[in-house]
């Protein structure tokens, strides 16, 4: 974890709440990345033979194990491929969905639109889950937002790239709903002396523990990507930024925590 | 804008036709199954012969029971805006009307009346003009950008290319506010609404302008201006109705 501070104007007691948030943070991310890179290891794995079709893929039972755990209560999990990599289906996902509250009971496979020529076909290749890890070859995070395909509510889309060799087969992922991010957080955020935000790299607001900052909302005016790339240079931060703002990141993820200066 | 038949044994795909699926409120039940489906059929919204869900799935969508689904299925039939096959292939399968269905809204506005569908448009305009509001003070670049190119497709008047052009771009519109009370009410208006305002629409309305709103929206979501972008999604409502009201004179003259 690294910080950048308006320096000394967090209390003793804020920067350790902060501390602990980031840790929870970090520790909830770190259990979806290495769920992610399990699913992604297996479609890599599925999908490695000469001319992959739909029939291949058989993803069901690793995504209905994942929807049915309890550590981290998942609202989505699957494959998006590319067009043109399957033989069979110029586009095609295959994606199970799940009321977290419910679990395993309420898992059903996501019918979606994968044909181009149907009349409200949605290009999927255009949506930042899939755009952003093609474009960067790494795990990337979307949202918060409110996503109308799937879940209905505020989500968090966690996708990676699989790749086999050098080639670009399409993303695998999960859905993670906000209120399920707050709730795994409750512990760190309820009754905190200190302001703290957890944000995402534009600002966001995942989750907060002061109703003035509601999930979706966005925090204005922060140096976000200078923020975000000065920790990847100097991972020890430091450095005052005049936002009202302190920050802390959360490991290597694309989330941060803003604890409130004092004026 | 020639509308594909599906393949014969695959289920109509869902996705683009997600509102018209959309699960239906306790009540009504069987006239509400029929008359969500049917409006879409009669308005010419879903391509001719193309095959609908298996009872089941259609139940599990609505959140009826099978028995339902089957007799809203068979209301449809005698209406003549389906057709039934048996054996392995069967199942139900989209008449689409030969006039686009045009008829069929004249019909339907003779019958109402201008009043239910100018409160509903109300709403609606309501609904649209908070979206775009509360999306001008929460879309981040991203948002803006995705905004941006929707509204700078081209143009369309076929009757399903309006319904993805507006559907999609009000939908994202809707997201874009970070509410999901208000992304829920949009789509649910579209499946109530939606067939005879972009029907009307097609049938009288300009697509040009309709873009046109689309992009001052889409502007004033990247500029931050919620009275703005307000202000112009209320007035794009109000023109879409304006096709509605054209489409009324002419019902009048049949009457």
């Amino acid at each position: 974890m690294s910080t950048v501070e308006d320096s000394r104007s967090v209390t003793d007691e804020a920067r350790s709440e902060a501390h602990a948030l980031a840790a929870r943070v970090e520790q909830v991310g770190g259990w979806v990345e290495h769920a992610v890179g399990a699913l992604v290891d297996e479609v890599s794995r599925r999908l490695a033979g000469p001319s992959p079709g739909r029939g291949d893929l058989d993803i069901e039972a690793h995504c209905r194990s994942l929807l049915g755990q309890r550590e981290v209560p998942l609202a989505g999990a699957g494959f998006v491929a590319e067009t043109g990599v399957l033989r069979d289906a110029p586009y095609w996902l295959e994606w199970w969905t799940a009321n977290p509250e419910v679990g395993l009971d309420s898992c059903r496979r996501l019918t979606a639109d994968t044909d181009p020529a149907s009349v409200g076909f949605r290009d999927y290749t255009e949506l930042p889950w899939f755009v952003t890890p093609r474009e960067t070859g790494l795990i990337h995070v979307t949202g918060p937002y409110v996503d109308y395909v799937c879940t209905d509510q505020h989500t968090l889309t966690v996708t990676q790239p699989v790749l086999v060799g050098s080639t670009f087969l399409g993303v695998a992922g999960v859905d993670l709903l906000a209120a399920t991010v707050d709730r795994l957080l409750g512990a760190e955020l309820d009754g905190a002396s200190g302001v703290h935000v957890v944000v995402n790299t534009v600002g966001r607001v995942v989750a907060s523990s002061d109703p003035e900052h509601v999930v979706g909302d966005l925090v204005r005016g922060l140096p976000e990507v200078a923020w975000f790339t000065e920790r990847r240079r100097r991972r020890d931060g430091g450095g005052g930024a005049g936002t009202g703002w302190s920050f802390r990141t959360c490991g290597d993820l694309p989330l941060a925590v803003l604890t409130a200066t004092s004026a | 804008m020639s509308e594909r038949v599906q393949p014969a044994g695959a289920s109509i795909q869902l996705g683009p036709y997600a509102a018209v699926f959309a699960p239906l409120d306790a009540g009504r039940r069987a006239d509400a199954v029929a008359r969500r489906l049917g409006d879409s059929i009669a308005f010419g919204l879903l391509p001719d012969d193309s095959p609908l869900p298996a009872e089941a799935d259609l139940a599990e969508r609505f959140g009826v029971a099978t028995v339902t689904v089957r007799e809203a299925l068979g209301a449809l039939r005698s209406e003549g805006l389906i057709r039934t096959r048996r054996g392995r292939r069967g199942g139900s399968f989209v008449c689409a009307p030969s006039d686009g269905g045009r008829a069929a809204l004249l019909e339907r506005l003779r019958r109402t009346g201008i009043g239910e569908w100018r409160d509903l448009t109300d709403f609606y305009a309501t609904v649209s003009g908070g979206c775009a509001r509360l999306a001008a003070h929460r879309a981040d670049d991203a948002d803006a950008a995705r905004l941006a190119s929707l509204a700078a497709r081209e143009p369309v008047t076929a009757r399903a290319g309006i319904q993805r052009l507006e559907g999609q771009f009000h939908l994202d519109l809707a997201a874009t506010a970070q509410s999901a009370r208000l992304t829920r009410e949009e789509m649910a208006l579209q499946a109530e609404l939606g067939p005879v305002l972009w029907l009307a629409h097609a049938q009288e309305g300009s697509p040009a302008q309709a873009s046109a709103r689309h992009r001052s929206i889409a502007e004033a979501v990247r500029d931050g201006d919620g009275g703005a972008a307000r202000a112009e999604a209320e007035a794009h409502v109000g023109e879409l109705f304006g096709a509605v009201r054209r489409m009324m004179v002419q019902a009048r003259r049949l009457r």
